[in-house]
């Protein structure tokens, strides 16, 4: 039994390798089943289509960002937890919360200890 | 009455300031209040009639000019002649009508008209007769106080002659005057000493270059005895210590004399070679501004990397440390650590050569593509990050003999301009296009903006001209970046095209491939 054992995890970020990164972590390590998006705009659609558990989310990205996509993702009838990670000083944690956001990290991360803090807030 | 007490003393201050006997009388003539030299002198004695203490025959004079003056409410004026042993002593005699307190008044002031040569001469001999009729041995008051007071006058125009002179000699500015036929007849100390004038040439044209010289006698001169109006312009002197040509900044203006005819050019030229430097700190203090608009894109721009770097090695440390990791994927792993690292060198190396100033960078054969790639590292994050479309059209395999940095600035410029412009607009892009022709390339900068207002237009490549709120533009941008590439024999202007905002920018071009450094 892995810590997201058959949750369905929406990678959200503009680069391919820290994609990469966290779906390891969350496939390999965690058992989840994970999905990418390279954007917002991409993301939203695959949002509509699937139900995910969770979305991670960058929030400087082309097209449409990860705080446009937070607040599409809310109007949906089954909302995923939505976290945003940044490498870049945008928006406190508390404005994050405020907007909706089950938490908010920044980068550079150590992925194991991101995803165990995921974790930690999914299953609180 | 404190205000009429403030009055009287303010037309005491006035008599006192006067360099000269003077007084104030009352429409009969009576003595009101005398200042201190005419005090020292003798004359104008407090309550008595104010020709009492000067020759018998000024009674009249005095009448008179109180006459005019009260009539026609004006200053009159007349020569008072003092009969001396050796030749008589003249005075102008003024008498300007005021009202203080609703009284008529009447100033007056004695001025000594004489040479103080004449008067020396006068006052070594005994004044054969005066209006007090004291012994001949014994010079007249008057006489005795007037030529007083004369070298008083003297000593103090020396004193303030000296004074502007040390001022016009330390200034900093080449201060000239020259005659109508362009003869120079002062030059203040800057022209001696750090270019080695003097007043010995025939005209100022020695002094300058034949371009200036013909300048000077074609065009400024004519004009300026023709409309009087200043001229001001960049000309080139000579520095004679030198041989040195000195580029200034030179005004040249008429002096005219007290019935409005021209008889001097006044000149003062500044040292442009201070200001060029100061422009130079401009430019890169200009370039240092662009780069700061741009530092949170770029730290975005190294973060992400960084995440990178960060994420594959705690992930790789830890399956290295359970033996969860085969040789070849740690290879494949590590490699993709390396070209992320490399990507960060590439920025920090792109800063560094941005932020060098590059202007005295010898003139390299630089591809086009090069100097696109580099200045893309910087902003193209940024329009990522901001939802602007980037589009950079095929760019054609040119070499420029330029320098490269100059060149990425000029283009860094006009992508940060396009970007201000249309971050607030729904539809969000910019282009970068190229065309070829024979010997030069021509770059456009293309954003979704709908032009710019005609009267910015004409204003926009002036230095320090800016649309932009307080803090975020200089106003250099557009200025520096139009003298960086017409120095390099190029052009940049503004052409719409189909309604968008488009600033071109022309280069010469080499032929591509020989030689060119990438």
């Amino acid at each position: 039994m892995k810590a997201f054992d058959g949750k369905r995890v929406l990678v959200v970020d503009d680069e391919k390798l820290l994609r990469e990164i966290l779906r390891d972590e969350f496939v390999i390590h965690g058992g989840a089943i994970c999905d990418e998006a390279s954007d917002g705009q991409e993301a939203l659609a695959m949002a509509k289509n699937k139900q995910y558990d969770i979305v991670i989310s960058d929030i400087r990205m082309p097209r449409s960002n990860g705080l446009q996509l937070l607040a599409e993702v809310i109007k949906l009838p089954v909302r995923p937890l939505f976290f945003l990670c940044t490498g870049y000083s945008d928006i406190s944690r508390e404005e994050a919360l405020r907007k909706g956001a089950r938490d908010l990290f920044t980068k550079p991360f150590d992925p194991q200890e991101l995803v165990s803090a995921i974790h930690k807030s999914v299953f609180r | 009455m404190d205000s009429s007490n403030n009055a009287i003393r303010a037309f005491q201050g006035m008599a006192e300031a006067m360099r000269a006997p003077a007084c104030f009388v009352d429409p009969q003539g009576v003595v009101l209040f005398s200042n201190s030299d005419a005090n020292r002198a003798g004359v104008f004695i407090p309550n008595d009639l104010i020709f009492k203490s000067l020759p018998p025959h000024s009674s009249s004079l005095f009448e008179k000019l109180l006459g005019n003056a009260a009539s026609t409410n004006k200053e009159s004026s007349e020569n008072l002649r003092w009969e001396s042993e050796q030749s008589p002593l003249d005075f102008l005699v003024s008498v300007t009508p005021l009202y203080v307190l609703n009284r008529q008044l009447f100033f007056i002031a004695l001025h000594p008209v004489k040479s103080v040569s004449a008067i020396d001469e006068l006052q070594a001999a005994p004044a054969a007769k005066n209006a007090t009729s004291e012994p001949k041995e014994k010079p007249s008051p008057v006489i005795d106080a007037a030529s007083m007071i004369i070298n008083e006058e003297q000593k103090r125009i020396q004193q303030e002659c000296t004074n502007y002179l040390s001022l016009i000699d330390s200034t900093k500015e080449v201060l000239a005057l020259f005659d109508l036929t362009g003869k120079p007849i002062f030059i203040n100390l800057i022209c001696k000493e750090i270019f080695g004038w003097n007043l010995s040439v025939a005209t100022i044209a020695e002094y300058v270059t034949p371009t200036t010289a013909q300048k000077y006698f074609k065009e400024v001169f004519p004009a300026l005895l023709k409309n009087g109006k200043a001229w001001e312009g960049e000309v080139e002197i000579i520095n004679k210590n030198t041989t040195e040509i000195v580029p200034v900044l030179q005004r040249i203006f008429l002096i005219l004399d007290s019935e409005g005819n021209p008889i001097y050019f006044g000149t003062t030229a500044t040292d442009r070679r201070d200001h060029q430097a100061s422009e130079r700190a401009l430019a890169q203090a200009a370039k240092m501004s662009a780069l700061g608009s741009m530092a949170g894109g770029i730290a975005h721009e190294i973060n992400n990397p960084l995440a990178i770097i960060y994420g594959k090695s705690c992930q790789i440390r830890k399956l290295a440390s359970r033996g969860d990791i085969s040789p070849s994927e740690l290879v494949s792993e590590l490699e993709k650590v390396e070209q992320t690292a490399l990507r960060i060198s590439r920025i920090v190396k792109g800063l560094r050569s941005f932020a060098r100033n590059g202007e005295q960078d010898p003139r390299i054969q630089a591809t086009l593509n090069s100097i696109v790639d580099e200045t893309l590292t910087f902003c193209q994050e940024r329009f990522r990050n901001h939802g602007i479309e980037l589009n950079v059209a095929q760019i054609p395999k040119v070499a420029i003999n330029c320098r490269a940095v100059q060149i990425s600035q000029v283009l860094l410029n006009l992508l940060n301009n396009a970007f201000d412009a249309v971050e607030p607009l729904e539809q969000r892009w910019v282009d970068v296009q190229f065309e070829q022709e024979d010997g030069r390339i021509i770059l456009s900068v293309v954003d979704s903006g709908s032009g710019v207002a005609p009267n910015i237009a004409t204003r926009m490549m002036d230095p320090f001209f800016t649309t932009k709120e307080a803090g975020r533009g200089s106003g250099l941008g557009l200025s520096i970046a139009k003298g960086i590439i017409e120095e390099h024999g190029g052009s940049l202007y503004y052409s719409p095209l189909d309604g968008h905002t488009r600033f071109v920018v022309t280069l010469p071009t080499q032929e591509a491939g020989r030689k060119a450094v990438a």
